[in-house]
């Protein structure tokens, strides 16, 4: 299992995929110091813009879903995944293995960037007293956090079984985040029950308490705490036992 | 050949893509030596091997290797060794680090051990550090085949093997190639070059279109090949006198004028056809312009097989 681990890894931090990547995810980091620096209430504009509508509904599906859907989709494209299912290695533990490195690979920038944004909403100006208080920054900053590690482990569980189904996962993956858990979540309030976004969202808001009411009023994603983490357990064990199913029974190119 | 001896045993075997049917009830044993899986492009022999390997599912039938269901346990794969049709590499590894991986996924004891055997078996020592990105076609099969031998297994299933090397290579293959089938290896070679098979196979498994076309010692399968009747088409400066020259040769089984004026026949006897068709072209007055083989393709010679 360790030796697909690393081989999965190596396979998805080529220098020019991890570029465009890594600049993608921290792209909400500038855009907050640019508020910080402009506005005065920048904490509220940083939270209902960059964390809103930005970073948790556009930058963590998609660098998920960049990383994700190549886990085993490339495999299946450059037909390498014969290299793998030929040995000795039970199917449980390929998909063990892609699914952890893709979910690492994916929470380093996603992380990063919850984090640097958050402290940069948050943090009080340098040398003051409440520069890193425990309530007004820690605790949201840890809420940002718990809330990106939902969406991360969920969407990477869909769309790595995404990637095994289809030859245009990361296309099906777009659609699904902004059609779904966009359009279709903003009309018909049920669907927030079924969404990853939604399950990411509700865990900040509980995790990090009053500081981030603002983001699930501008979501909509008035769920309960154990629905969301409920519901996004349900969708890793679901879409992992998914790509067991398709790995055992798929014809291999 | 007993159940018994036989490592691989396709019983039945269909498999079908909606409403294409790739392999149509194929059943045969393979046992130890080598073994050549034969046919032309489109055959069903990757399919077939794709099958006896477990990459793909039976649509009806079974497959057992080493007396065991192929798909139902991948700890079988300790004891096979199988090198597929494609390419593929991970061209961002040199062909040490390739094979090492495959020792890796094997849980070797001695990794550099058997790394440094297998890579030493295909003669690539020289080049192993360099990546596989730099590699030509044939180091790259090389390679791959080192990974694929690297556990030392008593199955070997190569499907064209032999694709993108030189003339060098393929004998080397061959060396190789027997020197592990004498150590008691069952070893399944694809290909669709009859020669490519011919000195390397004890016996063969024929395939045309799916089905089961022919399976045993090579050299009766190449006595049916070389029986079969050739039909070539001559055009020349004089056809009516060249087809009358021609009727009356022992070789020559039929003649018939085309509407282009060219001359079509057959023949059983090739060799003589060549050595006399100069001469009965000039007793005739006839200036040969072409001669052309009309079914020199793979598929036709074993189309002939199967449908005599």
């Amino acid at each position: 299992m360790l030796t697909v681990f690393l081989l999965t890894l190596r396979q998805m931090t080529g220098i020019r995929r991890q570029a465009i990547l890594w600049l993608f995810a921290l792209s909400p980091i500038a855009l907050a110091i640019l508020i910080r620096s402009l506005a005065d209430d920048y904490t509220d504009v940083i939270l209902n813009s960059v964390v809103s509508l930005l970073l948790v509904p556009a930058i963590l599906p998609l660098v998920v879903a960049i990383l994700a859907t190549t886990a085993l989709g490339e495999d299946v494209e450059d037909r390498t995944l014969a290299l793998i299912v030929l040995r000795p290695i039970a199917r449980w533990q390929i998909i063990a293995a892609k699914y952890i490195a893709v979910v690492i690979l994916a929470a380093v920038p996603v992380l990063l960037t919850g984090i640097v944004t958050a402290a940069v909403a948050f943090a009080g100006d340098p040398g003051a007293e409440s520069t890193f208080d425990y309530e007004t920054v820690i605790k949201p900053v840890l809420g940002v956090v718990a809330g990106l590690v939902i969406g991360v482990v969920a969407y990477s569980a869909t769309f790595m079984w995404l990637g095994l189904i289809s030859g245009q996962a990361l296309g099906i993956a777009v659609v699904y985040v902004f059609l779904w858990e966009g359009v279709a979540a903003g009309i018909f309030s049920g669907i927030r029950y079924l969404s990853i976004r939604s399950y990411s969202i509700v865990t900040m808001q509980n995790i990090g308490g009053e500081p981030l009411d603002t983001i699930g009023a501008i979501a909509g994603s008035q769920i309960a705490l154990n629905v969301a983490l409920g519901g996004a357990g349900a969708v890793v064990i679901a879409f992992l036992a998914l790509t067991l199913i398709q790995l055992r029974n798929m014809d291999v190119p | 050949m007993s159940a018994s001896d036989a490592t691989i045993v396709v019983d039945n075997v269909s498999k079908w893509f909606g409403n294409v049917v790739a392999v149509n009830e194929v059943s045969l044993e393979i046992g130890p030596g080598v073994t050549g899986l034969l046919g032309p492009n489109g055959a069903g022999k990757t399919t077939l091997l794709h099958m006896m390997t477990g990459l793909s599912a039976v649509s009806r039938g079974s497959v057992t290797v080493l007396g065991h269901p192929i798909r139902a346990d991948t700890q079988l794969y300790r004891r096979i060794g199988v090198m597929t049709e494609h390419q593929a590499v991970y061209e961002f590894y040199t062909g040490r680090e390739f094979v090492e991986l495959s020792a890796r996924m094997h849980k070797l004891d001695n990794i550099d051990d058997a790394v440094d055997k297998a890579i030493e078996a295909v003669r690539m020592t020289d080049a192993q550090d360099r990546r596989l990105s730099t590699y030509s076609r044939g180091m790259r099969q090389r390679m791959r085949l080192a990974a694929t031998l690297v556990h030392d297994p008593p199955v070997l299933v190569l499907d064209e093997p032999l694709n993108g090397t030189d003339p060098r290579q393929r004998l080397e293959f061959h060396d190789l190639t027997r020197s592990l089938a004498e150590e008691g290896r069952t070893i399944v070679v694809s290909s669709h070059i009859l020669e490519e098979v011919e000195t390397l196979a004890d016996n063969i498994i024929l395939m045309v279109s799916g089905k089961l076309a022919a399976s045993g010692d090579f050299r009766s399968i190449r006595a049916l090949i070389d029986d079969r009747p050739y039909q070539i088409r001559v055009t020349s400066t004089n056809p009516r006198a060249l087809a009358g020259g021609l009727i009356g040769l022992d070789a020559v089984a039929s003649v018939t004028m085309q509407e282009d004026d060219s001359v079509l026949f057959l023949t059983n006897d090739l060799p003589a056809l060549q050595a006399q068709l100069p001469r009965v072209a000039r007793d005739s007055g006839a200036v040969l312009q072409t001669v052309e083989p009309q079914d020199e393709s793979l598929e036709s010679v074993f189309t002939y097989i199967v449908e005599r």
